[in-house]
């Protein structure tokens, strides 16, 4: 990997920290528009910045948004989580 | 290889970054990357002059689509070639973005060292 991506590959885990503090307050205010703007830039950002298991919590968020319910707690703690996770690292 | 201005727009700083880095990995590529489709609008209006316009669907405010509408509404834009990127675009959402007048689709997560060809070869197709 470049030098580039490497730096941009970096900058997106510290942006985690942000789209988990989004993810909470989209929660919090029950946005359904929000939280499915949010976790389909997940689903493709994280994958490109080769992070599967991100991508896949933010799928499984958006999949139940699609099928016209809000998502149910186990999905939304493991996108939490895995974003918790990215922020840490 | 032709020189190809390329208007990009994406609301995810981070995809539109990596995505312009792959972009210009082609050294025949310039990219004029905005945040979303307003943006896009304005700098057409300031007078840029694409080759190719490259639209996030989903974007707040004027996402890909709308802007796609709005570009064919222009004359001197109505026929500027239009890709589309997204995540997890299935067939019949793939369909209508060509339905609308995109000359293809470019999904993520892409491949940042084959970008540039794989828009080429949209162009080319």
């Amino acid at each position: 990997m470049s030098d580039a991506l490497q730096v941009l590959t970096r900058r997106f885990g510290e942006r985690c920290r942000q789209n988990g503090e989004e993810l909470a307050a989209l929660v919090a205010a029950r946005d359904e528009a929000g939280l499915k703007l949010l976790s389909h830039k997940l689903v493709g950002a994280a994958a490109t910045f080769g992070h599967p298991g991100l991508s896949e919590a933010a799928a499984a968020v958006e999949d139940q948004l699609d099928l016209g319910g809000w998502p149910d707690a186990a999905a939304l703690d493991r996108l939490r989580i895995q974003l918790a996770a990215m922020a840490d690292a | 290889m032709s020189r190809l201005s390329v208007l990009y727009a994406d609301d995810e700083p981070d995809i539109r970054e990596v995505a312009t880095f792959a972009l210009e990995l082609d050294p025949e590529i310039a990219v004029t990357a905005v945040e979303d489709g307003a943006a896009a609008l304005a700098a057409l209006d300031a007078g840029l002059v694409p080759d190719v316009i490259l639209l996030d669907v989903m974007m707040p405010g004027m996402d890909g689509p709308a802007t796609l509408t709005r570009l064919r509404e222009r004359p001197a834009h109505e026929r500027t070639p239009v890709v589309f990127i997204t995540a997890r675009a299935q067939a019949h959402e793939q369909e209508r973005f060509r339905s609308l007048g995109a000359v293809g689709v470019i999904t993520k997560p892409f491949d940042p060292m084959t970008l540039a060809g794989r828009l080429r070869e949209l162009l080319d197709a």
